[in-house]
Formats: structure tokens, sequence, C-alpha cells
């Protein structure tokens, strides 16, 4: 949901196709898991309420914030190092 | 009954300020989903179905557990036996003065603060480890000085 975030603001439902494509359609949320989801990020203050001059009451837009953004930043990071030190494992198994 | 009717008395099972908050919100989504998967063929009916109303069950059992326990709390109770909790200072760090320590503790807490708001979590714990070290010869220096006025009195 960060990374779908990162791009630019979008509603829920945006979000929700966005994040099915994504993940090339291995995570399809449903809007109960949604907007749990969503309410965790926004106490968090991961993401924010992005008011558009179209919003209505019912399609609320969220942005990341500059912690989330740190958030998913760092998540990166870890994900690479991960990559790089599963790769040299295979590497020295395969010597 | 209609998707709509069931899906608002599901909604009914989320806490009140969950509710006034999302189910607005939640149930337009469920509006653009529904004529997405059912009129686009992408999945049937009935699984559309199950898939949404378990999810709103999960959503609302989560809502509710977030409710009770509102945030996670972490109980630490320091046990005397490691070693860690009676740290020793290196030679250069015995030398330095009351003032001197605490300046070094001012430092390393503002230090770790700019590593948390550059994100590098790593850093900024290496620097909280290091400003608590500091302040527990910190408090043992104030101790030994009270004890020493004490005995003087």
């Amino acid at each position: 949901m960060l990374a779908s975030l990162a791009q630019e603001p979008r509603h829920g439902y945006a979000l929700l196709t966005d994040v099915e494509k994504l993940s090339e359609g291995r995570v399809c949320l449903s809007t109960g898991t949604l907007y749990g989801a969503i309410r965790r990020l926004l106490e968090d203050g991961w993401i924010e309420r992005y008011e558009q001059e179209d919003t209505s009451r019912d399609k609320q837009a969220y942005r990341l914030t500059k912690t989330g953004r740190r958030a998913l930043e760092s998540e990166l990071v870890r994900l690479r190092h991960l990559e790089q030190s599963a790769t040299m494992r295979l590497r020295q198994k395969e010597l | 009954m209609d998707l709509t009717t069931f899906y608002r008395i599901l909604l009914l099972l989320y806490p009140k300020d969950f509710r006034q908050e999302f189910s607005g919100e939640m149930l337009e989504v469920f509006h653009q989903t529904a004529r997405e998967r059912i009129v686009h063929r992408k999945a049937t009916t009935v699984q559309f179905l199950l898939h949404e109303h378990f999810g709103l069950l999960r959503g609302a059992t989560e809502a509710w557990k977030c409710k009770i326990i509102p945030k996670r709390v972490f109980l630490v109770i320091p046990i005397p036996i490691f070693g860690n909790y009676f740290p020793r200072p290196t030679a250069e760090e015995a030398a330095l003065s009351v003032a001197e320590l605490q300046q070094r503790h001012d430092e390393g807490k503002a230090r770790m603060t700019q590593a948390a708001a550059n994100g590098d979590f790593v850093a900024a714990y290496r620097h909280e480890c290091e400003i608590g070290r500091l302040l527990i010869f910190l408090r043992r220096r104030n101790r030994s000085t009270k004890r020493g006025a004490t005995g003087a009195a």
C-alpha cells in the first residue's frame, strides 16, 4: 500500500486495484482488510487524508507522509540487504 | 435482501467510531469492486461475496482488537545478572567530569533524534544504547557525590 501511494495520492478503490496490479494478482484485498490497514497507517502517521476539490465524503484520497516515505525506504533497504545476502549464499553454495 | 443491505448489516459488526469514519467509503469501494468483478466476470458472484464478507468479518475482529488493546505495551524488567546492566566506563570516560559526561549524553541524544528523523533506525538504536550507558555512569557519579556529601556532613 505504501508503494502504491508513493507514486500519487489514491482513494480506496484505486488503492485496491493498484495493490493487485503491483503484486501481479497475488494480493487481492477485500474492503474490510483494506480499511483496517488504512486505519492503522493513519494512526501511525504513515499516510494522511488528501483533500481534493472534487472529493466527496465517500471518496476520500490518501497520500504518503514523510514518515511513511522513510518507512518505505528503510523497508526497501532491508529487502535489498536480504536479497544480496541470499544471492551471496546461493553463489557460495554453487562454488 | 440485496447485496448492499447485507453488506450494510455486516458493517454493524465494526465498532461505532470505525463505522462513522469509514463505512461510507467502504460501501462506495464495495459498489465499485462489485461492479467491476461481477460485470466484467473477473470472479464469480459467490467467490467475490465470500472474499468480501470474510474480509469484513476479519476486519471487524481486528478493529475490535485494536479498540480493546489500543497500543502495544512492552514491560521491560532489567535483570541484574546480565553484564550489560553493570556497564564499565572506559578509561577515557572514567576521567571525564560530571559536566562532560552530561554533555556527551546530550550530544548522543541529539544524534539519536537526528538518526531517527533520517530513518536510520539502526544508528538511532546504537546512539540510544550509548546514552543509556552514559546515563548509568552519571547516576553512579551523582550517587557517590551524594554519599560523599552525607559522609562529610
